[in-house]
């Protein structure tokens, strides 16, 4: 090194210097600082203040789903216990396909807490009939109780959709012909909205591991 | 004025090494260890999101693809699922797929032919490339 430094002057002898230091605030600047989180997870959504001054938070409203296995699902289903919604359908080549590998994540972090569910909502129930959610969730070897898949009137889980604020839309030239949101909601024992999260972003779906287990304490 | 024209020298010295050390790095995290050939794109637009970025497929839903028969026989078959799908059961040994796979009516012969050998000759497969001409027949008569 010192044989090359001879030939330059006192100011280049430090361009080296300089050009590296440049290089590593640039390198600096892509590192993503992380704050760890304290407290209880916020509620999310619209927020109700009456005349005596009591805080209503937004609830997601009642359902009635039919899961993999038949079982009727609504709100009662998870009673004291926290899920995670989502809203996919079998035949989707798009995006659900890496929902399901992060869904499957959670599942496997979370399979032995029992007060952790999921509840994926088909938004092609005219193909997704009861015998081809089985078929997919036998597929996925998941276990009905920890992971509801659930297939319904195609109106209501559009409309629910919407009520756990994500969309839905028919759509003929997307593949598979609907577009929708790769979130998944974080729903607390009292259907308040906790979390959204990316189901196609391995970050994303980490943080939500890490929010669980928070809300798991609270 | 001999200070001046030192320092645009310096400028320069500075410049010209800056640019190709960013143009490197661009570089660097642009095309980081990726196959940039047609086929590994296609293979990633139309067939990764299940048959993952390795061809290791996912539980019972998505077979693999890396040491698959089916990926490294006979190309025509290859070709036909890839344009048409398939909805019928597929065994790989002891398991046996039920998912539909959907087809890719819009690709178009010389883009199937980049995926059939991209497949064939990635993750250990090591089956020869086939020619285009091959799909274009095996197209027209797929079962």
């Amino acid at each position: 090194m010192r044989g090359i430094f001879i030939y330059l002057n006192q100011k280049q002898r430090l361009l080296p210097l300089g050009l590296a230091l440049v290089f590593f605030i640039s390198l600096s600047g892509c590192k993503k600082t992380t704050q760890e989180p304290e407290g209880p997870l916020p509620i999310l959504g619209a927020v109700h203040i009456d005349e005596n001054g009591d805080t209503t938070y937004y609830a997601i409203p009642d359902y009635a789903f039919v899961d993999q296995d038949s079982n009727l699902i609504v709100p009662d289903t998870f009673a004291g216990k926290i899920y995670v919604a989502d809203f996919f359908f079998t035949t989707c080549p798009t995006i659900c396909p890496i929902m399901k590998k992060e869904m499957v994540r959670v599942y496997d972090a979370f399979l032995d807490e029992p007060r952790v569910r999921l509840l994926s909502h088909s938004i092609d129930p005219a193909h997704d009939s009861v015998a081809v959610l089985k078929r997919y969730a036998t597929a996925l070897g998941i276990q009905t109780p920890k992971w509801h898949m659930v297939t319904g009137d195609k109106d209501e889980i559009y409309t629910q959709a919407r009520a756990y604020m994500v969309s839905a839309l028919d759509d003929p030239t997307a593949p598979g012909g609907i577009v929708h949101s790769g979130a998944f909601i974080l729903i607390d024992g009292n259907r308040h909205v906790r979390g959204f999260y990316d189901g196609t972003k391995t970050e994303e779906v980490d943080e939500l591991m890490a929010d669980i287990k928070r809300l798991l304490d609270e | 004025m001999n200070n001046k024209s030192f320092s645009w020298k310096t400028i320069a010295y500075i410049f010209w090494p800056l640019l190709i050390l960013g143009g490197l790095v661009v570089f660097r995290f642009t095309y980081s260890g990726a196959n940039t050939g047609e086929g590994a794109g296609l293979y990633q637009v139309h067939c990764a999101n299940c048959h993952g970025n390795k061809g290791e497929g996912f539980k019972q839903l998505y077979p693999p693809l890396a040491g698959a028969a089916l990926a490294k026989g006979d190309p025509t078959v290859l070709a036909c699922l890839i344009k048409n799908g398939a909805n019928t059961p597929l065994s790989i040994g002891d398991t046996t797929y039920t998912q539909p796979m959907p087809g890719n009516p819009a690709l178009s012969v010389v883009q199937i032919t980049a995926i059939v050998n991209y497949v064939r000759g990635s993750w250990g497969n090591d089956a020869p490339p086939i020619r285009a001409t091959v799909v274009e027949n095996a197209i027209k008569s797929c079962p």
